[in-house]
């Protein structure tokens, strides 16, 4: 199967297909969510998974637009399946992550990291990601392992387009997974969680579902 | 006359002529390449994903990908073609460019299990400079590299690029 046909099969996607990885998403975005609550001692709310398929040269957009300022975390998944997940927080929300963790406080202009914050963030990244592939490994028993995290505190742009300079190498349209979580009315706390399987991955996860493969 | 302003986004050209003024927003380790006649004061700018353009085994030599502006290679050959077609003189066409930086780093960038290899920035840049060297356009300025988003504004009015990061830098090439 070459990359023409996952691209023809990705955009002939069903209803039911599509559903299946909104609801496995939904469950490894829980996990992480507890995960995220339990560390910082607060209420973590989730909306329901976004799935879409668009050009890569679309995706700064989703993200929120090409320069809003944002702080990424980058990790890869390896094992049954590949892929790029990324963790993003709002500039705002990424410092009052840090100062909830390490009591540092933050001033508004700030965009340089010490070493200390840096690894906090990356941290936050790898404990929701294992949470995340944690959950997805025994919903679709298989094993899925994560790459050490990446940071970037930069444009959505800057910081999202290494992953399409990736995915860009295979095809032109990707699939995203979005998930927006936030804190509650105290806690100005919001983020967005990127889930970007290798197109080749994408069969593999909805098999592991028992639903319709892409190549049918 | 009051400037028109073009975004030019991922994997795509723009060409046009003074008062125009090109916007790439946020590039990491893409390329923003600037292609412009001094003379008639028209230009085009790209913005880069990938190095150059390896047909898929088995496909035919001729076979062009779907969107062929992602690769250095095939956009800036295709926004030269077209600056000509617009009256542009290829002795006149100098080229600028910026971006190709290294957004993420680790302890681990060395190692194959690393999530982001080093050079992905730098192997676009080198790229690009090889296609402009082939067509034979002089680079005149570049800001590459380092750890930093950049937004670029080609003005075609002047033939300058601004770069803005982040950091509240800004820079004229």
């Amino acid at each position: 199967m070459n990359e023409e046909a996952i691209e023809q099969a990705m955009s002939k996607m069903e209803p039911v297909q599509l559903d299946a990885l909104q609801e496995i998403c939904n469950i490894g975005m829980g996990h992480a969510a507890t995960a995220l609550s339990q560390m910082i001692g607060r209420t973590v709310n989730l909306s329901i998974p976004r799935v879409t398929l668009a050009p890569i040269a679309d995706v700064p957009d989703i993200l929120g637009g090409p320069e809003k300022i944002v702080a990424g975390i980058y990790m890869k998944i390896f094992g049954d399946i590949r892929g790029n997940m990324l963790l993003v927080f709002p500039k705002a929300s990424a410092q009052g992550l840090i100062t909830m963790l390490t009591g540092e406080k933050f001033e508004s202009e700030t965009l340089i990291l010490n070493d200390m914050n840096a690894s906090a963030l990356k941290e936050v990244g790898n404990i929701l990601a294992g949470a995340y592939l944690g959950a997805l490994e025994s919903v679709l028993n298989m094993s899925l392992l994560v790459s050490v995290p990446s940071l970037g505190f930069d444009m959505a742009g800057a910081v999202i387009d290494y992953i399409l300079i990736q995915l860009g190498q295979e095809v032109d349209v990707t699939l995203v997974v979005e998930t927006e979580f936030f804190g509650c009315e105290e806690t100005a706390l919001q983020g967005h969680f990127f889930l970007l399987p290798d197109p080749r991955s994408l069969d593999l996860i909805l098999k592991a579902c028992r639903v319709k493969s892409l190549l049918d | 006359m009051t400037e028109t302003i073009i975004k030019v986004r991922v994997a795509e050209y723009k060409t046009g002529s003074s008062p125009t003024i090109f916007k790439c927003f946020g590039l990491g380790s893409c390329v923003g390449v600037s292609l412009y006649d001094p003379r008639i004061r028209l230009g085009g700018m790209a913005h880069i994903l990938l190095p150059s353009y390896k047909p898929r085994p088995g496909a035919s030599a001729d076979a062009l990908p779907k969107s062929p502006f992602k690769f250095a290679d095939l956009c800036l050959k295709s926004m030269f073609e077209k600056l000509l077609s617009l009256g542009c003189e290829k002795e006149r066409l100098v080229a600028k460019m910026a971006g190709g930086a290294n957004m993420f780093s680790n302890s681990f960038m060395n190692l194959p299990e690393s999530p982001v290899q080093a050079g992905i920035g730098e192997r676009n840049v080198l790229a690009a400079k090889d296609v402009l060297g082939q067509i034979g356009i002089p680079v005149l300025a570049e800001d590459v590299g380092g750890q930093k988003g950049r937004t670029l504004q080609f003005d075609t009015r002047t033939g300058s690029i601004l770069i803005t990061s982040t950091r509240g830098d800004s820079n004229v090439i």
